[in-house]
């Protein structure tokens, strides 16, 4: 994907342009807002990271400023501040999706291939996704079953959305936090690690149904479906 | 209303002071009502004795010209004349010889007697009597309480201002009372809103009486500490900003020399630490801002209707299975249906702090027990457990910043946790107590449900 950074520290920027470069994106970066909107208005980009806090005005201005272009692209919010209200405002404002510095490289791509993924389907415009499918494994998403060659698997329904966040990455990685927010709608890191907790149990049913290792741990960072189930 | 009002007056002191004052009206028009009906008193008595003897003197006049005869026929002619004074005349051995048949003989001189005729009560008299030449006494009586009754329509009088100086009064100093605490109130509501977070509130100004110049001289006070609690703001998200972009710089480069590391395992594992560490430092910092911009009652804007028995049950069930995995169990009663407006994240945090706080803080095997109530006047929530609980002592120390017992000292954590609780919990108004569970902490948020909760 080809992607704007605005971020204002340069440091910052550029390990993030490396990280994502590295993940195989493309990266362009702007240090200020006004630099932001005119690559905006000379290239076309696939996705936006913007800083909240940026010397020339903050990322909530360039924000509107897309917003007011450009309905469609996806935008990505970085804040230093970890403020509750900043969140709710960056996400009225028009953002699809925040994250708090500091955070793993990781947790960043995990969150742009996420976001990347919602604008293709959202592109394709299919209509609403009915299953989800990962080798033998297929996820029916309006009966809620989970069938491990042809066969369903029991599950509870947090075990399903789980599942079906790890499905939906197609592979890729999906962080501790992202399962958090979206299973769990709890925007804050909680001590306890109840998603390995939920997750430990969710590939105990599918071990038992048979389907072997399917959901492979990354060290520090989430899970992902392994390839070859 | 105003009776219970009356009955409090004790705790209104504009009441008690409007009361007083009336009292002291009242007291002034009593005083100034006895004086007069004193004077005037005195002054009809002179006017009665001054008759009785004048009438004498002209008895005595009668008698020296005429003798008996004289006597006896001036007293009739009087009888006749002046009919309000009672005369009769008695022999040296008693006897009567002439007038009203309800005299006796007295002494020379006043007296006060009551007397008796028939059929109806005694009548008080005044009398005076006289000795004449022939050894016979005249005596002259004013029947009936005639200086009473002359006074009687002023103190009627009296009493009645009185009575009207006792309501007017009354009714005064419950409007006075009311008014005045109608202005405070409307200052004491605009403090408790700014207590709560609402800094930009500032007290009315109706118009430049005493409140409103004072209301003026408040909100300068309140305009001085805005200006110098934004600059402190200012300054903490500054020096937050500042320090967390160099810590991040840090973290990510620590992280990268990690993924380039060509060296031996030890090294990485060092890097790996590194990382570790700056990433408690920064959740460190994460939660210090979150604690200050909470208390500063920022983050309303969060706030919304939420079910709070779902909320609750989530939760429980989310960490059902970590406790189990930590070989304590958790078990949990909720009131269904309970709605509040607040924030779910920060009740979510709020409830996760107390469960992880009863999952770490105690020794495997114990018994975590979530209850959601709600009440008559109040919606309770709790976490309990049966661990070794916090001595009564340390029980409002550990709500504060950074404070770990030494029981603790082992576990990982900043002394933050039940801080954020407490501060989550003051923005929504609830208050939160930590109490014995004999054994076993329980830590109670508790919300008092009135009309209206929020404003």
């Amino acid at each position: 994907m080809k992607i704007l950074l605005a971020e204002d520290d340069a440091t910052t920027a550029e390990n993030i342009g490396v990280g994502l470069g590295s993940a195989g994106h493309y990266v362009r970066i702007a240090s200020t807002g006004r630099d932001a909107l005119t690559l905006l208005e000379a290239e076309p980009f696939d996705l936006a990271v913007l800083d909240r806090l940026m010397p020339d005005g903050d990322g909530m201005s360039v924000l509107a400023a897309i917003r007011r272009r450009d309905r469609h692209l996806p935008v990505l919010m970085l804040t230093a501040l970890g403020a509750i209200e900043d969140r709710v405002e960056g996400l009225e404002a028009g953002a699809d999706d925040y994250l708090v510095k500091p955070f793993a490289l990781p947790e960043l791509t995990a969150r742009i291939n996420a976001l990347g993924r919602r604008w293709a389907a959202k592109k394709d415009e299919d209509g609403p996704e009915v299953s989800l499918g990962w080798g033998g494994l297929t996820l029916d998403l309006l009966d809620r079953v989970v069938r491990w060659q042809g066969t369903a698997v029991p599950m509870q329904p947090r075990e399903f959305r789980l599942l079906e966040e790890l499905l939906r990455a197609q592979g890729k990685l999906v962080t501790r936090t992202m399962l958090l927010e979206s299973v769990w709608k709890l925007h804050f890191d909680p001590r306890t690690n109840i998603v390995e907790t939920h997750l430990s149990r969710l590939r105990t049913r599918l071990t038992d149904a048979g389907c072997g290792e399917a959901i492979e741990t990354v060290r520090g960072a989430g899970y992902r479906m392994r390839d070859g189930v | 209303m105003g009776f219970d009002r009356l009955l409090r007056w004790r705790h209104t002191g504009t009441l008690r002071i409007a009361l007083i004052h009336s009292a002291a009206i009242l007291f002034a028009t009593a005083l100034l009502g006895g004086l007069v009906v004193h004077a005037f008193h005195v002054t009809v008595q002179r006017q009665v004795d001054q008759r009785i003897t004048d009438d004498a003197r002209s008895l005595v006049h009668h008698f020296r010209k005429g003798g008996r005869v004289g006597l006896v026929g001036a007293m009739a002619q009087r009888a006749d004349m002046m009919p309000d004074l009672l005369r009769a005349v008695f022999a040296r051995d008693g006897h009567r010889i002439a007038g009203a048949a309800v005299l006796a003989v007295e002494p020379p001189g006043w007296r006060q007697v009551m007397l008796h005729l028939r059929h109806i009560a005694p009548i008080p008299a005044r009398i005076f009597s006289v000795r004449l030449g022939d050894g016979s006494t005249v005596v002259i009586a004013s029947a009936g309480d005639a200086v009473g009754a002359a006074a009687a329509p002023i103190t009627r009088l009296f009493v009645f201002q009185g009575l009207a100086v006792a309501m007017l009064g009354i009714a005064s100093a419950l409007l006075l009372s009311g008014y005045l605490r109608r202005r405070l109130e409307a200052m004491a509501d605009t403090a408790r809103a700014i207590m709560v977070g609402r800094l930009e509130r500032r007290m009315p100004i109706k118009g430049d009486d005493e409140f409103d110049r004072l209301a003026t001289v408040l909100n300068a006070m309140l305009d001085r500490i805005s200006a110098l609690i934004g600059n402190l703001r200012q300054v903490s998200s500054d020096i937050a900003h500042d320090l967390r972009t160099p810590l991040t710089r840090l973290r990510v480069e620590a992280e990268r020399a990690a993924g380039e590391w060509d060296g031996s395992d030890r090294g990485r594992a060092r890097l790996a630490s590194i990382v570790a560490q700056a990433d408690d430092v920064l959740d460190l910092f994460a939660a210090l801002l979150r604690i200050s911009e909470i208390e500063a009652g920022g983050g309303r804007r969060g706030f919304g209707l939420i079910d709070l028995s779902a909320l609750v049950e989530d939760m429980c069930e989310s960490y059902e299975p970590a406790l189990r995995d930590g070989g304590r169990r958790l078990d949990w009663a909720v009131a269904q249906g309970v709605a509040i407006v607040g924030d779910r994240q920060l009740l979510a945090q709020a409830l996760v702090n107390l469960i992880e706080n009863a999952a770490i803080h105690t020794p495997p095997e114990t018994r975590v027990f979530v209850t959601l109530d709600q009440g008559e006047d109040a919606i309770l929530l709790s976490v309990r457990d049966d661990g070794p609980g916090i001595p009564a002592a340390d029980r409002v120390r550990v709500l504060q910043r950074f404070i770990r017992l030494d029981a603790s000292r082992a576990t990982p954590g900043h002394g933050l946790g039940l801080s954020l609780v407490a501060a989550i919990a003051e923005m929504h108004r609830m208050t939160l107590t930590l109490e014995d569970a004999g054994p076993g902490l329980c830590a109670v948020l508790r919300l008092k449900v009135e009309g209206a909760p929020h404003d």
